[in-house]
């Protein structure tokens, strides 16, 4: 399980570095100016923070969500509602955990959704691969089996829990940040992590023995 | 892949492309898709600034052929909801008109009820009455009877009777309730057959058949249900205690006529204990406690020096042992019965009934003490021997 964790960390690390050229506006103006200037309904200031933070979020979405159909809708609805509630930001240079606050908050809508169709029978898909998408491509073939063990593993569990467990384990988030960006207390999210990491030991290892040096 | 070969390109994915140019049009890929997202957000932050924030759903759904055409449509149902609501409206008479126009319930022969006056003596009162299209009737049952509609709605009929008596025949199954105001007491009624008077401040009613419901403040808790053969007078009074002195309950039994319409001379203003104690004892066998508690207070307030007094007395203490009061009160009751209480066999039954409360209260010495005073009263009497079985007396 850490040896996975350390992978997936990993794996974040690196494609956060994928820089897209030719998109991003203007580097030379910090956020908060960009976030002044947005609120006041500059267009270009809202695609310069959009190109400068929609990697980032659309990779975190794509991690918790884990279908990359509803990736590109989630990734809309969380800068639809960032720049429509931007006034509420009292801190423009936070601007890019805000937004990441939001695109967690829309995910836990969507999975949310997602479970309620599936129990009424609308939706019987298989959820595909979220984490494998930002793996190495070079990772050999017995990790990215563990990956799909490990995503299926996170897919029965609840969302709060998915989404805590992810963003603390796989995203590196600090407790106090997983905490804001679930937008629930801290305590809440260590009762949410450690719940989702005891499920996941019994749906990977259900014979209870587990040795981390194997 | 062979690790002896560092030189040669890895070919990977479906294109057969090498992996540095993989990856660059994985890159390409990704600003598309982040360009296209882009797009899209700019054109929801139109809408949203152009129709508000649930506006801008709306216009997402539908083009702009599609949100004229539902324009339209919108506004012709609404101007066809506004026609029906009107319609509608326009169709159903107000609550005051459906009084006055007697819209709910009509006579027989179609026309409207307002008022029936018998004034003429010679008149044979049998000819003063009217019957309504359902086949309820209201005959005046006395001279110089007035009697007023108040309201006649699909749900009520309220009549008033202003003065003299009137047979009432009411349905039973219909829709509506029948209530009439007579003064200090009100009648509503269902489906039964009653007569009520109003003669000289004095309200009474009399039931025939059925059950119907009398209010009045000079009633316990306002209001009184009568069955077949009961009847309340009441008095006009400046108290509205439910024990007034005013309020009488009389007992007919059926096919009798309206008590005061046999001779308002010969009515007596108060019954006799005789009567109280005919109407506890048929309460009692019903199970009407408290109707019965009050008839044997009226005797005991009214005719305390009857020689039935005591009686009364002892009774209105079993009535509300049997009426299931608190031990303690039903104590009290017992109690107060030995203060009035002088017949030997009485006396000792309040004594027996004491001494089991006092042990069902879980009063042991009570008991002994109640027990001790009934034995030296009477050493001989009907329960000493279980009394003294109690003491462990020999």
């Amino acid at each position: 399980m850490l040896e996975l964790t350390w992978l997936l960390s990993g794996m974040a690390t690196a494609s956060a570095q994928i820089v897209p050229f030719g998109a991003r506006s203007s580097t030379e103006s910090s956020d908060s100016d960009l976030v002044r200037d947005a609120v006041l309904g500059k267009r270009t200031a809202q695609h310069a923070l959009y190109f400068r933070h929609c990697t980032k979020v659309r990779t975190r979405v794509t991690r918790l969500l884990g279908r990359s159909a509803d990736v590109d809708d989630v990734l809309q609805d969380t800068f639809v509602e960032a720049f429509r509630d931007l006034r509420q930001l009292l801190d423009g240079e936070r601007f890019g955990s805000w937004v990441c606050g939001i695109a967690v908050h829309q995910v836990h809508r969507r999975l949310r959704r997602r479970r309620l169709l599936r129990r009424l029978g609308f939706d019987q898909r298989e959820p595909e691969a979220g984490m494998l998408e930002v793996m190495d491509r070079g990772a050999s073939p017995e990790v990215s089996a563990q990956v799909r063990r490990l995503e299926l593993a996170l897919t029965r569990l609840s969302s709060p829990h998915r989404i805590a467990w992810i963003l603390r384990n796989v995203e590196g988030c600090s407790l106090e940040e997983t905490a804001t960006q679930c937008r629930v207390s801290l305590a809440t999210v260590k009762r949410h992590v450690v719940a989702a990491e005891a499920e996941l030991q019994q749906a990977l290892f259900p014979g209870g023995v587990y040795d981390e040096h194997e | 892949m062979s690790t002896n070969e560092p030189n040669r390109s890895r070919v990977v994915g479906r294109l057969g492309l090498s992996e540095p140019l993989s990856r660059e049009l994985s890159d390409v890929r990704e600003q598309r898709r982040d360009h296209d997202s882009w797009i899209r957000i700019g054109a929801r932050l139109d809408d949203i600034e152009r129709y508000g924030r649930f506006g801008s759903r709306f216009a997402r759904s539908f083009s702009l052929g599609e949100r004229a055409a539902l324009l339209r449509v919108s506004i012709a149902a609404a101007m066809l909801v506004g026609v029906v609501i009107g319609v509608v409206t326009w169709r159903t008479p107000s609550s005051g008109e459906a009084a006055s126009e007697s819209a709910g319930l009509r006579l027989m022969d179609g026309g409207e009820f307002t008022t029936v006056h018998v004034s003429d003596p010679a008149v044979p009162s049998d000819l003063a009455s009217v019957v309504f299209a359902d086949g309820s009737s209201v005959r005046a049952s006395e001279p110089d009877t007035h009697l007023e509609a108040l309201a006649f709605t699909e749900r009520d009929v309220v009549l008033r009777l202003v003065r003299g008596g009137i047979s009432v025949q009411v349905t039973k199954g219909g829709p509506r309730q029948w209530t009439i105001e007579a003064g200090t007491l009100k009648v509503e009624v269902v489906g039964t057959a009653f007569d009520v008077v109003r003669r000289g401040g004095r309200s009474s009613v009399a039931v025939k058949e059925g059950v119907v419901l009398v209010r009045s403040s000079q009633l316990p808790d306002g209001v009184r249900r009568l069955g077949a053969g009961e009847g309340v007078s009441l008095q006009p009074s400046g108290s509205a205690a439910p024990d007034t002195a005013a309020v009488t309950t009389a007992v007919e039994t059926s096919d009798s006529d309206v008590p005061s319409s046999e001779s308002p001379k010969a009515a007596p203003a108060v019954h006799s204990a005789s009567h109280w104690f005919e109407v506890s004892d048929a309460a009692r066998l019903r199970g009407d406690w408290a109707t019965a508690a009050q008839a044997l207070q009226t005797v005991l307030r009214q005719f305390p020096k009857d020689s039935r007094a005591e009686l009364a007395a002892f009774q209105l203490a079993v009535v509300r042992q049997n009426a299931g009061l608190p031990k303690a009160e039903v104590v009290a009751a017992f109690t107060s019965a030995l203060s009035r209480v002088r017949s030997a066999s009485l006396r000792q039954d309040c004594y027996w009934r004491l001494v089991q409360l006092a042990e069902a209260m879980g009063d042991a010495p009570g008991a002994r003490r109640w027990a001790r005073t009934a034995l030296d009263e009477y050493p001989k009497g009907r329960y000493s021997d279980r009394l003294r079985a109690r003491l462990g007396d020999p």
